[in-house]
């Protein structure tokens, strides 16, 4: 009985608004019903500056922080403006391809940051607070941009970034908050108690309905990110990973997939410093077999390399031209 | 800052204020929150008990609901939808914000018809209104008009944008798109994203359409929302819609979210410039600021600027502008951008560990439009009039009653008397304009708008003796109490700041060349103060008047004049003792 009571205060405060007069006499000392959350979340959420701009979430007192993997962080000097108004050398420390999450890292202390736990709780409906710095309208120390709406759905991501398949295609979180301005990719969503339950996505568009999405990866995928190995060890994750993705991440080339029915397994794309550049596979390349099994259409190489236990070395014949060759790949070695 | 909250039972809610009773499941799984802390006034009040929680809780949402609606229907009555004199296919939004029909808008809404300044304006009554461009601020933006054709416009009050919080709901009303063919505004419901935002200006200075220390929202702005109207959950208005970041090649000038809005408080020290029909100007200091650590140190000042002849020295630390902090070069320019010319600022400063405080004038910043504005004298004249009338509606009814009693007590250093005893006199007003001061049946005082009379020495009361003040006093109080003929002599000046508040400002050219300048609070109309001067920016001496309402039942009057000036103060005080009836009594003492 008595968290109902409080269940309904609290709905009439959020739905209540500053044109509530009881709200008023208060409101030199209140900041209204999102006041709390989004002053915690303001000064948990980093602005990020490299080859362009970005935001990014604190997630430890020490300087750990979470942002998207992107192009911004390629630039010849990444820096961090922390709320406080620092702003600090960051590094890379972490990357995660398949996701597209950075870990970055200042050096700092007692920073006031994230718990990353759970965004379960949260049901269609429920109030969303995002804070990040789009358009870099906050300059210097000048607190992050915050706006609220609702969850709208769960879902899994099917999206696209121009023409490039989008490479997660794990669970996220739907909402009516805009978050598809640029910068805003690596901010916070909070719940109405301030709490962390996503990270703000890269700009994307469904390839549904072809159309941006407002989207923010649970806290559940950041924790996974964030925990070593995973799906190396963990056999339900890596059967969970769609396996397009799982060449994509782990041997760093990309196939030629365009959506016709057996389509040959031809390489598109080869990522720089991957164990398939490593291993010298090239753009244009036509796999012809995995592990001796047959694999020369792209759904046959995805089902080939299914089989591969995680980590293990794996042997391809390729076709280049005319020519027919052996290949090697080395998976990643696992980060520590 | 607090530690994260730990994973705990969450209270969430189900949905938008105006939809809450949708998800019931939802609202029972809420378990406890700490939100509540501050708001247990409101739940106190309507404490839910028992199984009815939940109708309860509902029922004040839906009454809450109930209330937004019936603000945001009355504030929708002031919303202008804002077209120019012969291109139909352009426009914008504006807000009426009094019952004559006075508007604002953004400058970019009417630059295009600046020509004629005739235009027109929708509302949400679904008619045309002729619609006058008065005066304009090209450096903020912001354009002041005029409806005409309907005695009494609804409008919408202005709130104190100072008080705003991040995070609070905010409706923004216009005519995005230029949807609506019957002129009723869109409404779109957001929240303040950020406050005291910059986003730069225009034109070769930037100081063309410069949104500093503005609100940011994540409200729908969308072309055609401009010169609308930000309203918070009150229906005042906080802000003035006039920007908002697009991402004009991918995705075209459509909202993704983030709208900037002028802050109606930037707007108030301009209007009773724009009223005028002038063309106002921001200021600046002459002076520019760079961070040394944590320092905001002055790296460079402009010769004669306002920052030198106040005193500021390179390499002071810069502490506050106009009584806010500063600790970046965005914040400074941030203060300063919003400030017009002239305008008195205060600098608190650091120079060798001492604390300097300076008070400068700001100058004016030019700003370069393609065609020049020609004020027009006539509205300037409107406003002028507009002005004294409004004084006159501060002071009560109109007065026809007597005072019979004149004490006053006052120092010159040049006269040879410090105190007189008090002197029996009655002050009387006519309605026709006329005022009498009479001494024992006999008429010792003048008509208003004639020079003074000559004064007869058994007539004379104490104080006014000296001839001088007769003069004064009949030229600084006549247009209060009766509309004086306006002619080229009389003009309005932009806002000033007197006493810490903004006033606008009515001067008068007397032909000897000395000025009378008459300054009125811009919010109350109420007399803050009257200045004289032998230059334009000298004073010479300064009436101000202390108002001591309902003596007696009557509230016609301010009662204390104080004069000040380098020969001294001298201080009138006029009680009132009783009422007069002075019905027939007027033209007696006028043939007398």
């Amino acid at each position: 009985m008595r968290l109902r009571l409080r269940e309904a205060a609290l709905l009439i405060a959020a739905c209540a608004g500053p044109a509530s007069r009881a709200l008023d006499t208060d409101e030199a000392n209140t900041s209204g019903p999102f006041g709390r959350a989004i002053a915690h979340a303001r000064a948990r959420v980093v602005k990020v500056h490299g080859a362009g701009y970005g935001s990014g979430v604190v997630i430890s007192e020490d300087g750990d922080i979470l942002t998207t993997a992107s192009v911004l962080l390629e630039g010849r000097s990444l820096r961090v403006v922390l709320p406080d108004g620092r702003s600090l050398p960051a590094r890379v420390s972490r990357r995660d391809e398949r996701r597209q999450l950075a870990l970055l890292k200042v050096e700092a202390l007692e920073l006031p940051h994230f718990e990353l736990s759970s965004s379960a709780h949260l049901r269609p409906g429920d109030w969303l607070i995002a804070a990040a710095n789009p358009f870099k309208v906050a300059a210097g120390p000048e607190p992050v941009s915050v706006s609220v709406g609702v969850l709208t759905a769960r879902t899994n991501l099917d999206a696209r970034r121009q023409a490039q398949d989008f490479p997660y295609r794990g669970p996220v979180l739907l909402t009516d908050v805009l978050t598809t301005a640029p910068g805003s990719a690596g901010g916070a969503l909070v719940d109405i108690e301030g709490n962390l339950v996503g990270l703000i996505g890269k700009r994307v568009i469904s390839k549904r309905t072809n159309t941006w999405l407002n989207y923010a990866l649970p806290v559940e995928e950041l924790r996974a990110f964030l925990a070593p190995q995973e799906h190396r060890s963990d056999p339900v994750a890596a059967a969970a990973v769609d396996p397009r993705e799982w060449a994509v991440t782990d041997l760093g080339l990309r196939l030629l997939d365009f959506g016709a029915r057996d389509r040959p397994a031809y390489v598109e794309r080869v990522r720089a410093e991957s164990p398939a550049s490593r291993a010298g596979i090239k753009p244009n390349d036509l796999v012809m077999t995995v592990n001796g099994e047959r694999a020369g259409t792209c759904a046959a190489f995805y089902a080939a390399l299914r089989k591969v236990p995680a980590g293990e070395r794996i042997r391809l014949v390729i076709k280049r031209g005319e020519d027919v060759r052996p290949i090697e790949i080395d998976p990643e070695p696992s980060t520590p | 800052m607090t530690k994260t909250a730990k994973p705990q039972p969450h209270c969430t809610l189900s949905d938008r204020p105006n939809d809450c009773g949708r998800s019931r499941r939802t609202f029972h799984r809420c378990v406890a929150s700490a939100v509540v802390v501050a708001l247990f006034t409101v739940w106190a009040t309507a404490q839910p008990r028992g199984e009815d929680d939940y109708a309860a809780a509902l029922a004040i949402v839906r009454a809450d609901e109930a209330r937004r609606v019936a603000v945001f229907e009355r504030a929708s009555r002031a919303v202008v939808c804002i077209f120019g004199d012969r291109v139909r296919s352009g426009g914008g939004s504006g807000v009426v914000i009094d019952e004559q029909g006075y508007g604002l808008t953004n400058f970019h809404v009417v630059a295009s018809f600046l020509e004629s300044r005739q235009g027109f304006g929708g509302l949400a009554d679904g008619k045309l209104y002729p619609l006058t461009v008065l005066g304009i601020d090209p450096g903020g933006d912001i354009a002041m008009f005029k409806l005409s054709g309907k005695p009494r416009f609804d409008f919408a009050p202005l709130a104190d944008s100072d008080a705003l919080r991040v995070g609070q709901w905010v409706a923004a009303m216009g005519n995005p798109f230029l949807l609506a063919e019957d002129f009723t505004p869109t409404i779109t419901l957001g929240i303040i994203s950020g406050l005291h935002r910059y986003q730069e200006g225009q034109g070769a200075t930037g100081s063309l359409l410069e949104y500093a220390d503005c609100i940011q929202v994540s409200t729908s702005i969308n072309p055609g929302n401009s010169g609308g109207p930000l309203f918070d959950m009150r229906g005042r208005v906080i802000g003035i819609n006039g920007r908002a970041s697009f991402e004009d090649e991918e995705r075209g000038r459509v909202n993704v979210g983030l709208g900037y809005a002028v802050s109606i408080n930037q707007v108030k020290r301009f209007m009773p410039g724009l009223r005028a029909g002038r063309l106002t100007e921001h200021g600046t200091l002459g002076a520019t600021v760079q961070l040394a650590g944590h320092d905001l140190i002055v790296n460079a000042i402009q010769a004669l600027s306002p920052a030198e002849q106040a005193g500021v020295k390179l390499g002071d630390e810069l502490c506050y502008v106009a009584g806010r902090r500063v600790r970046t070069p965005n914040e400074f320019n941030n203060i300063l951008a919003t400030l017009p010319a002239d305008w008195p600022v205060r600098l608190v400063l650091r120079r060798s560990e001492q604390w300097v405080a300076l008070h400068a004038r700001l100058e004016r910043l030019p700003v370069a439009l393609q065609q020049p504005f020609i004020p027009d004298m006539g509205v300037n004249h409107a406003a002028i009039e507009r002005q004294f009338e409004r004084f006159r509606g501060t002071c009560g009814p109109a007065p026809r009653a007597g005072w019979s009693m004149v004490e006053w007590r006052g120092r010159l250093s040049s006269s040879q008397e410090t105190e007189e005893p008090a002197a029996e006199i009655a002050v009387q007003q006519h309605a026709s304009g006329l005022i009498y001061v009479t001494r024992g049946g006999t008429v010792v005082s003048f008509q208003i708008g004639a020079e003074p009379p000559a004064i007869g020495a058994d007539a004379v009361i104490p104080f006014w003796r000296d001839p001088r003040f007769w003069y004064e006093w009949h030229h600084l109080t006549a247009p209060l109490f009766a509309a004086p003929e306006l002619d080229f002599d009389w003009e309005m000046l932009v806002a000033d700041e007197a006493e810490g508040r903004i006033v606008s400002v009515v001067e008068r050219r007397l032909p000897s060349g000395a000025r009378i300048r008459w300054k009125f609070d811009a919010e109350t109309d109420a007399l803050v103060e009257i200045v004289l001067g032998n230059r334009p920016k000298r004073e010479t001496a300064k009436w101000t008047l202390e108002e001591s309402r309902s003596t007696n039942g009557c509230s016609c009057w301010p009662h204390v004049w104080r004069r000040t000036s380098t020969d001294g103060t001298v201080e009138v005080r006029i009680d009132v003792i009783e009422r007069i009836d002075l019905a027939g009594q007027g033209d007696r003492e006028r043939d007398a």
